[in-house]
């Protein structure tokens, strides 16, 4: 008789007490004795000079007790880190700035001074009574218009906006494409816009920053993803020895990878707090949220796919142009070369692959990691070339992927864009959502004539994506986890883990593992995040890492405390150690399971250790770090139908099936919540969302007035199954699937729109306006 | 919850609520008897982050005082003045449904003046 298995099964959280009853702490419900308030004072120019800065009236208002330029950061505070500032400018400096701008600001929203003051209102009333004297500059606000000569210039110095642009030679992919026309083939075209979001957490950033000068420790609390390496860059970045600096990350209200980055405010609170010996909390309103919380996507992509009359892509040529916005900020620069270019191909199976790059400044917010960080765009272009080969071979878009996938006996599989996929059965995927969802029945339903006044379309999207991050040469500060798993003498466990969960779930899926593993109640295992004085090194959660990296780095601790475990039971037991079985929370020589010892009585003797065997060290507390060698690639195909309204351009969601490959699920109930999630997100790029700045580079959508949330009444529920393809990558064979939802989902919505309209493509966000006038013009 | 009626409490001036009965999701629970709508909420993974939950289940609150039985369509569109970024909404919506189904069949406590 033993505990159930809980791995596998859908448990229900640890987390929610504390989150359905108002209990839990986020940064903002921290209070602390003589905390002071800190304001941002924001360019409202996409791009000007800084004649002056005059803060006297500021200085002098009641309750105001100090106020901050970049001329009083120079020398004590450093730059805002960036991961692998790339050849040949970044590099040099292109790009990099200080916490407050300096000289020139450049984007809308670009912090140019702080006011620290008793309370926030007081703070917020003497940001107003700044004068800063600006001579506005003409903005780069057209990706495309940037790159070219005659354009405003970010970094006058380097002559350029573009930062680094990548055209390798054409000769192979030149070849390629000759000869597919050359045998009767075409070459299919497109040009493509992936547009710039919010990540909009509804929780927006803070941070607390208190500074003990007596012996220079400074606390930090922030609403982030990643405390060791906010901790690791904020102590260089304020100039403190790294042990000198303790980071612990409270509740956090969502991420999406906007809180994947080390942000100026962080450096600016730290910086305060260490000139007045006062805490200083700065909370971001929502507006300063859309204007200078890191952006998504914002890419354009040029395809073109060599195909021969069957359908068969021969080459395929990419040039993707990504928007960096106006400054660096961790992982900006990389996101389109490390994560779009090597998944261009998809599920495909391209002998010939091409991609050209650029990546450009411009006026606008800094671009980084968005759910799914530059495998969205990859999916998309991928998935609209193939829907652009089956529209111009009138071609059903299943038939132009069955035909082109990656065959399931080819794993590992090396893709001419580089990567070596790990596991995969594409084809099944989509056989299973085209199943699910009666797509036969669909297309003929879509034939029939219908007298209401809906268009009837369906789109496919069948991805892969690169996750798990990461193995040796993915992130600049490498991407191994920590986990330190410690069993007490009541026989409880505490597990520590670098990983960062923020909605996530760990608290629960890491005590689902190691209570199986134990053979104890998961109620035994307790899991804990976020504080690097009592976790160890980590890097955070994103990347769809938490389970895969994080779980990993867990579960070979717990399986190093049963070995030592095994060996005192042994002991207790009078037995050879190589005898000794735990099964059901409990020790035994295999084959004689009526003599045992508990799991709770070889804790309670490991940690009082009168009764251990000499030689043996007591206690039962280890710390793990798993690296993985490569990453994982989950993959899925999402069917999505939906019906446009002729007279009002709105579209309906129908139907919406999901078929997901996440290798083994820990707790399905989580993994549904992830991919419930992504979709919605997916949905919202596709249909609402999107960022706009005027050619001033104002920006226009700086609330959620203007930015379009996805809301309840506009999904169905969502219809969700999967496959499971495990993964020989870790040892839970666990690929991720936080970002998987939201790559798939983007290109099914895009397909089904442009088939109810009867068009080739059309570009996000598919507002009803748009539609209707395409509509319209028919 | 202002004397029963939910409302949005960055829109409410203090001095508006002299007087009245003010209710929020710390005051929801009997104790440590959760209310069924926490309890769908956690039964059906309704939150992730939990940043947009005590928002959602005082607007449920509301939408079941009103109308115990409701569509999926009516969950969906009595919750449309609160705004999720994790769940999708799907879980939400499950919460709700099963909560209405406990508070339908079992007894529930009532919570504020007004109810």
């Amino acid at each position: 008789m033993g505990i159930a298995a809980t791995l596998g099964t859908p448990v229900k959280r640890r987390e929610d007490p504390r989150l359905i009853t108002g209990q839990a702490t986020y940064v903002d419900d921290m209070k602390m004795l003589g905390m002071l308030h800190m304001s941002v004072l924001r360019s409202p120019y996409g791009h000007a000079r800084i004649n002056s800065i005059n803060t006297e009236e500021a200085r002098n208002h009641p309750g105001v007790i100090a106020v901050y330029t970049a001329a009083d950061l120079k020398g004590k505070v450093g730059n805002i880190p960036v991961a692998a500032p790339l050849p040949p400018y970044i590099d040099k400096g292109m790009g990099r700035r200080g916490p407050l701008a300096e000289g020139k600001v450049r984007f809308y929203g670009d912090p140019v001074a702080i006011v620290i003051a008793d309370d926030k209102y007081t703070a917020r009333d003497a940001v107003d009574l700044i004068d800063v004297d600006y001579e506005p500059l003409p903005a780069a606000i057209d990706l495309e218009k940037a790159m070219q000569p005659g354009a405003p210039l970010l970094y006058e110095e380097y002559g350029t906006n573009v930062a680094l642009p990548i055209h390798p030679p054409t000769d192979a992919i030149d070849k390629v494409f000759a000869d597919v026309v050359a045998n009767g083939g075409m070459i299919v075209k497109g040009r493509l816009i992936n547009q710039r979001v919010a990540p909009a957490p509804m929780e927006t950033r803070g941070v607390i920053a208190d500074y003990r000068k007596s012996d220079k420790m400074l606390n930090i609390w922030s609403s982030s993803q990643i405390p060791h390496l906010l901790r690791n860059y904020l102590a260089e970045q304020v100039k403190l020895p790294q042990h000198q600096v303790h980071v612990v990350v409270p509740e956090v209200g969502g991420g999406f990878g906007c809180k994947l980055n080390i942000y100026p405010e962080e450096a600016l609170a730290a910086f305060a707090a260490m000139q007045l010996g006062k805490p200083v909390k700065w909370i971001e309103d929502r507006s300063e949220s859309f204007s200078s919380t890191i952006h998504g996507r914002d890419q354009i992509n040029y395809i073109e796919a060599a195909t021969d009359q069957n359908g068969k892509v021969h080459g395929f040529k990419v040039h993707v142009i990504s928007d960096l916005g106006s400054y660096l900020q961790f992982f900006t620069d990389v996101i389109a070369i490390a994560f779009t270019l090597p998944m261009v191909d998809g599920c495909y199976d391209i002998p010939v692959t091409y991609a050209a790059c650029d990546i450009v400044f411009t006026n606008k917010a800094p671009t980084d990691a968005y759910r799914g960080a530059g495998r969205p765009e990859a999916t998309y272009l991928i998935e609209r070339a193939m829907d652009l080969v089956a529209n111009a071979l009138g071609k059903d878009p299943t038939e132009v992927r069955l035909t082109n996938f990656v065959k399931s006996e080819s794993f590992p599989y090396k893709a001419s864009a580089g990567p070596v996929y790990d596991s995969g059965d594409y084809a099944l995927a989509l056989e299973k959502a085209m199943e699910l969802i009666d797509y036969k029945g669909l297309r003929a339903q879509q034939k029939q004539k219908r007298t209401d006044n809906k268009l009837l379309g369906i789109g496919i999207s069948s991805y892969v994506e690169i996750c798990g991050l990461g193995p040796k040469g993915v992130l600049p500060d490498g991407g191994f986890e920590g986990a330190r798993v410690r069993i007490e003498q009541t026989g409880t466990v505490h597990v520590y883990t670098g990983i960062s969960p923020h909605g996530q779930g760990q608290e629960t899926s890491f005590a689902q593992l190691v209570g199986d593993e134990f053979g104890i109640p998961m109620e035994s295992v307790l899991v804990l995040h976020g504080d690097t004085d009592s976790t160890p090194e980590g890097r955070g959660t994103y990347g769809s890492r938490g389970t895969s990296v994080g779980g990993s780095a867990v579960y070979n601790a717990a399986l190093r405390l049963k070995e030592k475990m095994k060996q005192i039971a042994a002991h207790m037991l009078e037995a050879s150690a190589s005898d000794v079985v735990l099964e059901g929370g409990e020790f035994s020589v295999a084959g004689s399971p009526q003599k045992s010892v508990t799991f709770n009585a070889v804790a309670a003797a490991a940690n009082s250790s009168n009764t251990l065997a000499p030689g043996m060290e007591p206690g039962l507390e280890t710390t793990a770090f798993f690296e993985p060698e490569s990453c994982t690639f989950p993959f899925g195909t999402h069917i999505c139908v939906v019906e446009v309204d002729k007279d009002t351009g709105e579209t309906e969601i129908v139907r919406y099936v999901a078929v997901d490959d996440c290798g083994r699920q820990l707790n399905p109930l989580l993994v549904q919540g992830q991919v419930h999630g992504g979709i919605a997100q997916g949905v919202g790029q596709a249909i609402y969302e999107g960022i706009i700045y005027n050619d001033e580079g104002q920006l226009l959508t700086a609330s959620f007035m203007d930015y379009a949330m996805p809301i309840a009444p506009e999904f169905p529920m969502l219809e969700l199954d999967h496959t499971t393809t495990p993964t020989n990558v870790n040892p839970l064979g666990v690929k991720g699937v936080g970002e998987a939802g939201t790559i798939g989902s983007t290109p099914a919505i895009a397909a089904a729109v442009a088939d109810a309209l009867g068009v080739p493509h059309i570009d996000m966000p598919m507002k009803p306006e748009k539609l209707w006038k395409i509509i319209h013009q028919q | 919850m202002l004397n029963g009626e939910a409302v949005k409490s960055c829109t409410i001036l203090a001095v508006q609520a002299d007087g009245d009965e003010v209710t929020t999701i710390e005051g929801l629970a009997n104790g440590e008897i959760l209310h069924p709508i926490q309890n769908g909420f956690w039964e059906k993974h309704g939150l992730q982050c939990g940043f947009c939950t005590p928002g959602m289940i005082m607007a449920s609150y509301q939408l079941l005082k009103n109308n115990p039985n409701p569509s999926e369509e009516e969950i969906r569109k009595g919750l449309e003045g609160n705004i999720c970024r994790c769940t999708g909404y799907q879980n939400i919506v499950r919460a709700v449904q099963s909560a209405a189904e406990h508070m339908r069949t079992g007894a529930s406590e009532p919570v504020g003046a007004g109810d």
